[in-house]
């Protein structure tokens, strides 16, 4: 694993930036947006809190019926209370089925009522072939854009699955079911950021769109006729045009001030490990859109999938093996009130102490670490 | 006059059946498409060829048929190459509901 960026040299950049430039709050755009980008970026946000319902295309299965209402605290693209299900069966041999055939791997947790009506169910029926259950709490969507925009170079060269170097942290790629590297979702599965939106339309709320124009199954059987009445694509282009350009023109928040014990815990973050995986800061490659193009950004993940150990462990999904999970991107950290990707964790304590496998080095630090330098490392993760 | 009339119309209706025969030769032809994805299940004796493929989360498991044993989808890689967890780009069409796999390529191993 290559050596992250020393925190203390980015809470130089940190303070500098901090003293110079006007804070992001969440739910603000990136800098440095054209006019018409943040016109977007508005418009996007509206097409984001859209409710649909069954008469204009939700369903028949769904979650939620907007992105909003999952992706809503503080504001619109933040954290969620909902926590949805997620099926896959891993073989003795290594490898992963997603269980596309029978629904998954997202088993969607509502039904409208023409679907109820039809079949009785008021959920995705769980396959029956999983071996394991994955819930996933909803995650805030700040600074996706810029993760999205890092290249894939850059991950490649972070990665060291073999551990050559002896640290106890390997890391890998995962890889999404074309070869492609992956970045997104909480197993790195999903290669772009338009891609896993245009998913999520379908997976989370049965809006099909001409990215996706065909509706999920009912676990793997089809729709019964009539229940779903609205002509695909149930949106068009411009609209999952306008929802891509929200979520890549969200800012992550700027850290609030690291003073005081919040200023000893970012000393501590670098000293116990946990920057190994979490890095502070990435950098977006060459992009097309101004403010995108060759960033340095605060991120603090490697978006590689680290083995957690068993303790955590439940769904596999493409490459990453029930243990595996993508290093998960701590801005906006200080919003969240539920920790690890289920959500499982109601204190930033126990989510550090949570942590097996690769992550269990940094966990043993920390739990050695006096009262007062665990006291200032979770302040400082809680200004971020 | 007439003889040239006659022939005039005899040329219209003749470029008018080609025009038409054209538009339902296009009409009749397969849909070819490209689809790049992992090999989830195969069975060469058979030619059945199961493929995940799909955006972000939302997945989708193809069903093709494709030539069986021993001979390749035109020059690519055959059935009996292939295992379960290949990554494969299929150039196929549609013949009624089925799909069919007219070239296969193995692009990587999981």
């Amino acid at each position: 694993m290559r050596r992250a960026p020393s925190t203390s040299a980015l809470l130089l950049i940190a303070l500098v930036a901090s003293s110079c430039a006007k804070p992001v709050h969440p739910g603000d755009p990136i800098s440095d947006l054209t006019p018409e980008q943040r016109d977007r970026f508005q418009r996007g946000r509206a097409v984001f809190d859209s409710v649909f319902t069954p008469e204009t295309g939700l369903g028949p299965l769904f979650n939620g019926g907007a992105c909003g209402e999952c992706h809503e605290d503080p504001v619109a693209g933040g954290v969620g209370d909902e926590v949805e299900v997620h099926a896959t069966a891993f073989h003795p041999d290594g490898n992963c089925d997603p269980l596309a055939d029978e629904g998954g791997p997202v088993i969607q947790q509502d039904a409208t009522p023409a679907l109820k009506a039809a079949l009785g169910i008021d959920k995705e029926p769980f396959p029956k072939d999983a071996t394991a259950r994955g819930p996933r709490s909803s995650p805030a969507l700040f600074g996706r854009g810029l993760l999205d925009a890092v290249p894939d170079s850059d991950l490649a060269s972070y990665a060291d699955p073999d551990d050559k170097n002896h640290d106890g942290i390997s890391g890998r790629s995962n890889r999404f079911v074309d070869g492609r590297i992956g970045r997104f979702g909480r197993k790195g599965f999903v290669p772009t950021l338009s891609e896993f939106n245009a998913g999520a339309f379908v997976i989370e709320m049965g809006i099909t769109s001409p990215a996706v124009p065909t509706e999920e199954s009912i676990g793997g059987d089809s729709i019964p006729a009539g229940v779903d009445p609205v002509p695909e694509p149930e949106i068009d282009q411009k609209a999952l045009d306008l929802t891509n350009d929200f979520v890549r023109f969200l800012a992550p928040p700027s850290p609030l001030r690291q003073t005081g014990a919040a200023g000893r815990g970012v000393h501590l973050f670098d000293r116990i490990g946990c920057a190994s995986c979490h890095f502070p800061t990435l950098r977006t490659g060459k992009s097309s859109v101004r403010a995108l193009d060759r960033k340095r950004f605060f991120a603090y993940t490697d978006l590689l999938v680290h083995d957690m150990g068993p303790d955590l462990a439940d769904i596999c999904l493409g490459l990453a093996g029930p243990s595996e999970f993508r290093t998960e991107p701590l801005v906006g950290l200080r919003l969240a009130t539920h920790f690890l990707h289920d959500g499982r964790a109601g204190t930033l304590e126990q989510a550090i102490e949570l942590h097996g496998g690769e992550g269990s080095g940094a966990r043993d630090r920390f739990k050695s670490l006096s009262p007062k330098e665990r006291e200032a490392l979770i302040a400082f993760l809680k200004t971020l | 006059m007439k003889r040239i009339r006659s022939a005039a119309l005899v040329l219209v209706a003749l470029v008018l059946l080609l025009v038409a025969f054209h538009v339902g030769a296009a009409q009749q032809q397969p849909a070819y498409t490209s689809i790049q994805g992992t090999v989830h299940a195969l069975q060469p004796k058979t030619g059945s060829l199961d493929v995940l493929t799909g955006v972000g989360m939302s997945l989708r498991l193809l069903h093709l048929t494709a030539p069986p044993a021993g001979r390749a989808a035109s020059t690519g890689v055959p059935l009996s190459a292939l295992k379960r967890g290949d990554v494969v780009r299929v150039q196929c069409h549609s013949s009624g509901k089925q799909l069919v796999a007219d070239h296969i390529e193995k692009v990587g191993a999981r």
